[in-house]
């Protein structure tokens, strides 16, 4: 019976370690790599989504833009008054409550006034 | 066997797919999964100075059919009274669009609104399909028309504030660059190039949507009680030179632009030159007294009616004897106005009316300016001076006169005219901003403090002017009734009729001229034009809430006058 080559049989060894551990790492690279695609995939996903979900909101902010305008729009407004019988007008003078004074107290104020407008 | 052949022939195709080089069939493919896209943005809106929008982009769908696919499921008839009920189109109109065998992109309906493209798309009709589009909206449809104008089809501005500052509102398109699946769907994650789109700025303006609405409610009732061929209108904030309304009539939808011809669509408060007639004679009267030349009691022969200057008769409308300086103005008298012109001389005259603004444009920002005719002494003939007096051989826009008689209300302070407050970004920078510049001093305070008080007799009992006060306030102000060219000759009963005045008259905030093209029956300045000023400064007074001058205010101007030489 021929002695068994100790040499040989851990040489043997060697290589499916390396064999092993190249595997190892191709493997997890490719797990990597498909991992980051995914990702990327679902970003790209996510990232559509909210491009369309931004031209909604701009769609509806618009929209809801135009629909102010013709409400306050005035011809509109007087047309609903008219249709409810209602006559609009300005308020009698008395009727006013003014929360900041309207003219100057004394008539210096009226030259620093006049000057500050040159 | 046969099936082998056939493995083995795929096989070998297979193997010479992946082995051969095949650059060009990898390039078609290559092309074929690129897509190139122009990211589009819309317009930037336009507001006015209280932020109420006066123009926007709506996000809108054409409406389209592939006759292909519907007339290869034999559904043309039923398609077509379908869309023809939903979108409420002739049928026929449909159904020739629908019935175009071997097309494969007919287009239905143009701009439809979100609302009616989805109660389309809510019906799942084969063969029909939507383009996403954005359509230029205009809320008000007429209001300020000409101020505003439009963008065309294509997205461009071509007429007013939308031309004039097109390249702050259009923005500017983005691009990129990716790969599409199988399905032709974008794959996000495969994006090249991404150039983001900058949207467009929104512009301010400095006009006023409740003043403009005072303003052409006003000329509405002057073309339907003076029946002229045309009306325009202008409101200046005197102390700022910013325009708080601009009108025009006849009017039109901005929203079917495309439905108005080109003289509707000017803008004739500034693209219309005229022959100012009375109006102008303040101007002249303003440079004697600032120039020393006259005071405003003394006396002047108005010839009862019939003077003769370089060999030409020269008639005033009613006959007038001795006036002074502010009977001249109230009454309106040409006679008196010539001789305090030629006292002046043409050199003299003319600098002034040039610093007051006159022969050039003033710089608003609107397209279309006219400059008005002011042509050099030289080429004035020697009776010339006594009609420039007049406010004939002259030719104005309404703008210039306007700023004549704000120039008188603002100390003699000409300012520099402004339609536009701002332009603001998406981002809320402020690109540009105008604020308050006077441009020239053409004439002093005192001169001014006088020339107001003059002008508040043409409002007043005896003026011709009456028709403009407003109950409460003193206006200062001067009608103007010039007689028309037509054939190259003044033609007595067609005329352009104008008043021009402001308010306060002791210290100005408003001023407002209007100007009415060939009137009838009634054809003056003052009972045609007059009563519309004063249609718009009552309501615009109570709506900006100036007040009237009380007596303490009013003495203290009073004195100012005195005190001063």
């Amino acid at each position: 019976m021929a002695r068994r080559n100790r040499k040989n049989e851990q040489r043997g060894n060697r290589f499916a370690v390396w064999g092993i551990g190249i595997i190892t790492i191709l493997a997890v690279m490719m797990g990597l790599y498909l991992r980051l695609c995914s990702t990327c995939e679902q970003l790209g996903r996510k990232i559509k989504e909210q491009e369309y979900l931004r031209a909604e909101m701009h769609k509806q902010v618009v929209n809801e833009q135009r629909n102010w305008s013709m409400a306050c729009s005035i011809v509109n407004m007087e047309r609903m008054l008219a249709a409810q019988g209602i006559a609009m007008t300005f308020p009698e003078q008395k009727n006013i409550i003014r929360l900041k004074p309207l003219e100057p107290a004394d008539p210096l104020q009226y030259a620093q006034r006049n000057s500050a407008r040159d | 066997m046969l099936l082998l052949a056939a493995w083995s022939g795929l096989a070998v195709r297979l193997g010479m797919l992946h082995l051969n080089d095949n650059v060009k069939l990898r390039d078609r493919i290559q092309r074929m999964r690129i897509v190139q896209e122009e990211l589009r943005v819309g317009r930037g809106r336009v507001l006015d100075r209280n932020e109420n929008i006066l123009a926007l982009d709506l996000p809108v769908k054409d409406i389209r059919v592939d006759p292909v696919v519907v007339l290869s499921n034999g559904q043309a008839r039923v398609i077509s009274q379908v869309l023809a009920r939903t979108l409420d189109l002739p049928y026929k109109q449909v159904y020739d669009r629908v019935n175009r065998p071997g097309r494969r992109d007919e287009p239905i309906m143009r701009f439809a609104t979100e609302e009616v493209a989805d109660r389309v798309a809510r019906l799942k009709m084969p063969g029909v399909f939507f383009r996403s589009q954005t359509m230029r909206f205009y809320p008000h449809t007429t209001l300020a028309c000409h101020v505003l104008g439009f963008s065309n089809m294509e997205g461009v501005g071509s007429a007013g504030i939308e031309q004039r500052l097109d390249s702050y509102l259009k923005g500017r398109s983005g691009f990129r660059e990716s790969l599409r699946d199988g399905k032709r769907h974008e794959l996000p994650d495969r994006r090249k190039i991404v150039i983001a789109a900058e949207e467009g700025a929104d512009v301010h303006l400095t006009l006023d949507m409740n003043v403009q609405y005072y303003l052409e409610k006003a000329l509405d009732a002057a073309m339907t009680n003076f029946n002229p061929e045309a009306a325009w209108a202008i409101v200046q904030d005197v102390r700022t030179g910013f325009i708080l309304g601009m009108a025009s009539r006849p009017a039109y939808d901005l929203n079917i632009f495309n439905e108005t011809g080109p003289d509707i669509r000017l803008n004739r408060a500034i693209g219309v030159n005229y022959e100012p007639g009375s109006v102008f004679k303040i101007g002249v009267v303003a440079a004697a007294i600032n120039e020393g030349l006259i005071a405003t009691n003394d006396l002047f022969d108005c010839e009862n009616g019939m003077w003769f200057y370089a060999g030409r008769p020269l008639k005033d409308f009613h006959p007038y004897g001795i006036l002074d300086v502010t009977g001249i103005l109230r009454k309106s008298s040409n006679i008196g106005a010539a001789k305090i012109a030629v006292m002046l001389g043409p050199e003299r005259l003319y600098r002034y009316l040039k610093e007051y603004g006159l022969g050039r444009t003033t710089g608003i920002e609107l397209p279309g300016e006219e400059t008005g005719i002011l042509n050099p002494v030289g080429k004035w003939a020697k009776v010339d001076i006594t009609r420039i007096a007049m406010g004939h051989t002259v030719a104005v826009t309404a703008l210039q006169m306007l700023n004549m008689i704000c120039c008188i209300g603002n100390d003699g302070f000409l300012m520099k005219n402004h339609i536009v407050r701002k332009v603001v970004d998406k981002d809320g920078v402020v690109l540009f901003e105008n604020k308050p510049e006077a441009v020239a001093r053409p004439i002093t305070e005192r001169t001014a403090a006088l020339m107001r008080q003059m002008l508040m007799e043409v409002t007043r009992e005896g003026g011709t002017g009456t028709r403009a006060a407003i109950p409460g306030f003193n206006v200062a102000g001067k009608t103007g009734t010039a007689e028309k060219i037509q054939d190259g000759r003044y033609v007595h009963n067609a005329n352009v009729s104008s008043f021009m005045g402001i308010f306060p008259a002791e210290r100005p905030e408003i001023g407002i001229v209007v100007v009415l093209d060939n009137p009838q029956p009634l054809r003056t300045g003052g009972v045609t034009a007059g009563p519309v000023f004063a249609q718009i400064a009552e309501p615009v007074a109570r709506y900006l809430d100036i007040q009237p001058v009380n007596a303490t205010e009013m003495g203290y101007y009073q004195r100012m006058l005195e005190d001063e030489p």
